[in-house]
């Protein structure tokens, strides 16, 4: 190999690897929703900004959105907005939550996201399988942020290793400037399937889930969903 | 509301007085919103919570709510924020909350709002057939931060002059009181609009194609007449 010839393969070289490497970026897609559950009549947005207000119908109720098609390729979710928590009560099933499941159904599925319990008002990573059913498993008892009535970018970003999921990364980034505010890793649990790169859905919920508290001024704003791939 | 280039621009005059000087007895009526115009025909939602996105349609065009006719209405409030993010140059893109004594938005006007251009919170008045070329504008500007979560009031005392309040919306605390007077232009006062009859409104106006503030949102909580 003469000068010149490795100073042109030099010059390939630098063109393909950035080219290779843009092939594997990682990006943000917003995501369309679509209503799924909501209280009597009522119609909610059909298009971002959403609003989810606490329904004050008997429990359980809800009102939630559910991305309008299964997602390929899912490594964790991201929305603009806040909650507000305004009202009383003690039970941590009134509740906000923006995340991801694995069927549309929400039965034996596998499930992450962010979650306020209303009696605290706290930000916590969830993740849980067989959610809803007995001899399920279900955490959320790490705290990622103390003020979710900020309006922020609230990211998450699944950690791998082999491309297998080793945990979380909760990013909460100032929505105009772009700066990072925070950012805390969470394990995952033992129990907790992969859920790097798997297809699932969307969702943000609104739930009514008992009749010992009123929140009916405790809301969930989406203004913007995306999906990170 | 639309401003015109001829629109008064009053100085800002923060008065910040006591809770017990501030405008009279008041009881907040909450009231549905019916009038429902999503840019496009898009559906919004039905009852509280509204969030109202700065519409990507062509201009002029609004998303917009409006209540049914009210009478003896002293004021409003809402529970909420303006979001303003994005570019733009146009004084006239923008975020409000109003009262109208007009079923057609041609009458007597004072609100709320936040032009994105400008930023900040400002109290107008609007008078002598308000959106047409012949309107008189003033406006006012009232509170910096309008992305902060309050209730944000807007009074009318006996005497027609207004009282905007800044209050707390868990603990009911006062935190701004800023009062300001019935604006006047060419000889023209604004009308006294205590105890009015007519109709509060809640809009995104996309008025021109000067800038991008698709990620600006009016969102509104809850909305009261004061009576």
């Amino acid at each position: 190999m003469n000068k010149r010839t490795c100073r042109s393969l030099w010059i390939v070289l630098s063109i393909l690897v950035p080219i290779g490497g843009s092939a594997h970026a990682q990006t943000w897609t917003s995501t369309p929703m679509t209503v799924v559950a909501k209280v009597g009549t009522e119609s909610l947005n059909a298009l971002a900004p959403y609003s989810l207000g606490w329904p004050t119908a008997a429990a359980p109720s809800k009102r939630r959105y559910l991305s309008s098609s299964v997602e390929t390729s899912l490594k964790g979710f991201r929305i603009r907005g806040y909650t507000t928590t305004i009202g009383s009560g003690t039970d941590d099933h009134d509740q906000l939550v923006a995340g991801v499941t694995t069927t549309s159904t929400f039965l034996n599925e596998t499930e992450y996201g962010l979650v306020v319990y209303l009696p605290d008002g706290l930000l916590r990573l969830f993740q849980c399988v067989n959610c809803n059913q007995s001899g399920g498993h279900f955490d959320a008892s790490n705290v990622v942020f103390n003020t979710p009535q900020d309006y922020y970018w609230y990211e998450v970003t699944v950690n791998q290793s082999g491309g297998i999921s080793t945990g979380f990364t909760v990013t909460v980034v100032d929505a105009r400037s772009g700066q990072i505010v925070q950012s805390t890793t969470v394990p995952q649990d033992s129990w907790m399937t992969n859920v790097y790169n798997i297809s699932a859905y969307l969702q943000i919920t609104a739930n009514h889930g008992v009749n010992t508290g009123s929140w009916p001024e405790s809301v969930l704003h989406v203004d913007e969903i995306d999906m990170f791939r | 509301m639309i401003r015109h280039t001829g629109r008064g621009l009053a100085i800002a005059m923060l008065t910040f007085v006591s809770v017990t000087a501030s405008a009279q007895a008041q009881s907040w009526v909450n009231i549905p919103m019916p009038g429902i115009f999503g840019w496009g025909h898009t559906v919004l939602n039905t009852v509280a919570p509204y969030a109202l996105g700065y519409p990507p349609c062509s201009p002029p065009c609004t998303s917009h709510y409006e209540s049914n006719q009210q009478t003896l209405v002293k004021g409003f409030r809402i529970r909420g924020d303006m979001t303003v993010i994005g570019t733009g140059t146009d004084p006239n893109n923008l975020l409000a909350a109003f009262f109208t004594d007009s079923v057609n938005f041609t009458g007597n006007e004072y609100g709320l709002f936040a032009p994105l251009k400008e930023g900040g919170l400002w109290l107008y008045q609007c008078w002598n057939s308000c959106n047409s070329a012949n309107q008189h504008f003033s406006q006012t500007l009232v509170w910096n931060t309008p992305g902060d979560y309050y209730f944000y009031e807007a009074l009318v005392n006996a005497d027609g002059h207004f009282t905007v309040n800044v209050v707390t919306p868990v603990s009911n605390q006062i935190i701004a009181t800023v009062d300001v007077a019935l604006a006047t232009q060419n000889g023209s006062t604004m009308p006294n609009l205590y105890n009015a009859t007519g109709y509060l409104a809640i809009t995104a106006s996309r008025h021109t194609n000067d800038g991008n503030w698709s990620e600006s949102v009016l969102h509104v909580d809850q909305i009261d007449i004061s009576q």
